[in-house]
């Protein structure tokens, strides 16, 4: 037994006017603070107003967002109460948006209590809509939300099937102006998202139908987002749906030791999400192949290949991806620290790696020795054959 | 074969799960007792409670409790015998169990949720055990 959990989902050009239709009295935007400075929530906050709503922008929320910031929104939130809150933004915004609607839903719990295994009973006071402004990060179509502890403190993965929104709005109007590096690192995190469910214990015939055609459309279209002087309006709405679908893949299935990987070596050394996870899928791969053979063997059809005959294949596939989108491929290309330095944390890594809940259907348990020789790995560049 | 739930059951357990390596190094920090409670249904006709001691990878005490209620402990890890019977079969996975329902958890889940390997290596242990289900 298991489920399949999504949002309704609106895409398309012009999806966004969508939120129009929908009867609101009052809503609750919850975005990144550059686009608050730039304005770029207005357009969203037209189509509310459009709908009869009073609107209140909650736009505070950083890169990598921090446990205080979700404690500002949810105080905002409870004196406003809001009928729908908007996430809108990247990862950073929409895993914001859930977490405050959770605390805002319920505020006898903690941020702690968002956990999988316990009943919330959410969508009582509101709906929560989520609109991506980048390709990549999936969260708009699932049910997960990474805040940080605080100031280089650990990512905590907080889920729950209630945090799905009710609406996804998949409009390509707004990450057409990503620039290159945010594109190749959000399509990289997208990338991620598809393969390590597709090896995932817990993964089923409807995430796989949305995370193989996810990476069919990533290995298609992102060096065309990436190195094109003028990318065509095509390339960046494919490019959107297949991060949601990626994400409705993972939603639905996990990710694996190669986003426990990324989450250590982000929160540690403050790198963004999409490089670390995109340095770390290779070695996702190489690990778990032999665990995964026939779920990852999928891929070949959709790589053009007739078989993948091994880890070292797959993985050789995505670092020949990741050398024509620019994207790092070690340690020190990524988080641009001295190697004392990555000495002096790897224990820190390892243990952050090792208390993941990523790992959870991961097809082989990592132990702490071998995650460690993955860092090793991942420092130099090597592959691994373990 | 071990008869599920019984003592010398849970002895097993003990013993296997203090010969893991790789439970000592997934639950090398972990502190916690658990009660595993079966609930009846089919052949078990009342509930059984086990009792475990789990400290920094080992354990150090597990015993079957006369009654559910002789002690209490960190967590309670609960769910009808069928759905036992299917986890130490590894017919159903510890933690997608308690996310369709077929088991509850109750406890911290903040500390708990760091510990999701060791809690798999806990359940590979105990499907390592020769049982017969009555």
């Amino acid at each position: 037994m298991w489920f399949f959990t999504s949002p309704k989902i609106v895409f398309g050009s012009g999806a966004v006017e969508f939120l129009a239709s929908l009867p609101t009295k009052k809503a609750m935007i919850v975005c990144d603070r550059f686009l608050a400075e730039r304005g770029t929530h207005q357009v969203v906050v037209e189509q509310l107003t459009k709908a009869g709503a009073k609107v209140e922008v909650f736009g505070e929320v950083e890169p990598e967002p921090h446990i205080a910031t979700v404690e500002a929104g949810v105080k905002l939130a409870r004196a406003f109460e809001p009928d729908m809150i908007v996430g809108l933004g990247g990862g950073s915004a929409m895993d914001m948006a859930k977490a405050v609607y959770a605390l805002y839903e319920r505020p006898d719990l903690t941020i702690y209590d968002i956990t999988p295994i316990v009943e919330l009973n959410l969508h009582q006071k509101a709906r929560l809509i989520q609109v991506p402004t980048t390709s990549g990060t999936g969260s708009e179509t699932t049910w997960a939300t990474i805040i940080t502890e605080g100031e280089g403190g650990r990512k905590l993965e907080l889920a729950h099937r209630d945090l799905v929104a009710d609406w996804a709005v998949l409009d390509p109007m707004f990450p057409s102006s990503m620039p290159p590096k945010l594109t190749a690192d959000t399509g990289a995190d997208a990338l991620a998202h598809s393969i390590e469910s597709i090896s995932s214990e817990w993964a089923n015939p409807f995430s796989d139908a949305m995370g193989v055609k996810a990476v069919d459309t990533i290995f298609r279209y992102l060096p065309k987002a990436v190195k094109g002087d003028h990318v065509p309006p095509e390339v960046r709405e494919e490019l959107h749906l297949a991060a949601a679908m990626a994400g409705l893949s993972f939603g639905n299935a996990q990710v694996g030791v190669g986003h426990a990987l990324g989450h250590a070596l982000g929160s540690v050394f403050k790198v963004p999400h999409g490089r670390t996870v995109g340095l770390f899928l290779p070695y996702h791969i190489e690990y778990n192949f032999s665990a995964a053979r026939e779920k990852l063997g999928r891929l070949a059809p959709v790589l053009g290949d007739s078989t993948v005959r091994n880890g070292r294949d797959l993985a050789g596939k995505v670092r020949a991806l990741w050398d024509q989108i620019g994207m790092a491929k070690t340690i020190p290309e990524c988080a641009k620290i001295t190697e004392k330095e990555f000495e002096e944390k790897l224990p820190l890594l390892v243990e952050r790696a090792d208390s993941s809940t990523c790992v959870v259907s991961n097809p082989r348990i990592p132990s702490s020795q071998e995650l460690e020789r993955i860092f090793r790995a991942a420092w130099s560049g090597a592959p691994i054959d373990f | 074969m071990v008869k599920f739930p019984s003592q010398e059951w849970i002895e097993q357990f003990k013993d296997k799960v203090n010969q893991n390596a790789a439970y000592e190094d997934a639950a090398k920090s972990w502190e916690g007792d658990f009660i595993f409670l079966v609930e009846p249904d089919g052949a078990l006709t009342a509930p059984v409670a086990l009792y475990m001691d789990l400290f920094h990878g080992k354990c150090r005490d597990a015993k079957m409790l006369a009654t559910p209620d002789e002690k209490s402990a960190a967590y309670t890890y609960q769910g009808p015998y069928s759905n036992w019977k299917k986890l130490i079969n590894k017919e159903i996975d510890p933690i997608q169990g308690m996310m369709t329902g077929k088991f509850k958890l109750k406890g911290n889940m903040m500390k708990i949720m760091r510990y999701t390997r060791a809690a798999k290596e806990l359940i590979n242990t105990a499907s390592t055990i020769p049982t017969e289900f009555p």
